[in-house]
């Protein structure tokens, strides 16, 4: 699923790791959503969003496509 | 069970459990003597080269050199998962139920192999189903020491 965590954490000057610690996730796991080969939980997408201060719609990028 | 999966320690439990069952099996059947006279190809010398090294393998009771390098993997891989300092994320979770889809998956395909081996040639079917635990019991061992190594927090 495409979204702009990566361009909001690097806005922010954060490592995965660092944002991964702030969320209570792994770095494989922000990577893994960054590269779109992870779609997080509600509620870790949740968590992403409100610590970039933004909607989720605004963060993950929903198109009919990525339907699973 | 998202969140038993979660916690290594489940990890840990299953691998223990199903390292030591095996284990002994193996260990116990080492050199024993009613093991020894079930082989069919050790006794008769009949049938593929293959099966006649294998269950020649088996009848020196070889296979608990298997069972010592298998057990030895697990027990590192409980250690990391017992030293581990955090529960897994749901990414890891993820990970690991895929990965136990796949050894279901294979499992399920080995079992119809072996079943069509043995329907083939009923004969050596301890040589034929230890060769098939032997497959199981390390692809299960191994594709948990590659999960706790690639999924480490850091």
């Amino acid at each position: 699923m495409q979204n702009k965590v990566r361009e909001l954490r690097e806005k922010r000057g954060l490592t995965q790791k660092e944002l991964g610690e702030y969320v209570g996730v792994s770095r494989q796991a922000i990577n893994a959503i960054e590269t779109g080969k992870f779609d997080p939980s509600i509620w870790l997408a949740y968590d992403l969003a409100k610590f970039f201060g933004v909607t989720i719609e605004e963060l993950f990028l929903f198109r009919e496509e990525d339907r699973k | 069970m998202k969140q038993l999966l979660k916690n290594p320690l489940t990890n840990a439990l299953g691998l223990s459990i199903f390292s030591t069952f095996y284990g002994l099996i193996f260990i116990l059947t080492s050199g024993h003597r009613e093991f020894i006279d079930i082989l069919y190809y050790a006794q008769r010398g009949k049938g593929s080269s293959f099966l006649e090294s294998w269950s020649a393998f088996l009848a020196n009771g070889y296979q608990a050199y298997i069972a010592y390098a298998l057990i030895a993997i697990s027990v590192v891989v409980v250690l990391m998962l017992l030293l581990r300092r955090r529960p897994y994320d749901e990414y890891h979770t993820q990970v690991l139920t895929h990965c136990l889809a796949v050894a279901t998956i294979l499992t399920l395909a080995a079992i119809a192999i072996f079943y069509l081996a043995i329907l083939s040639d009923p004969n050596g079917i301890i040589e034929k189903f230890t060769l098939f635990i032997t497959i199981h019991w390390s692809t299960v061992v191994l594709a948990d020491l590659v999960y706790v190594i690639v999924c480490r927090w850091r």
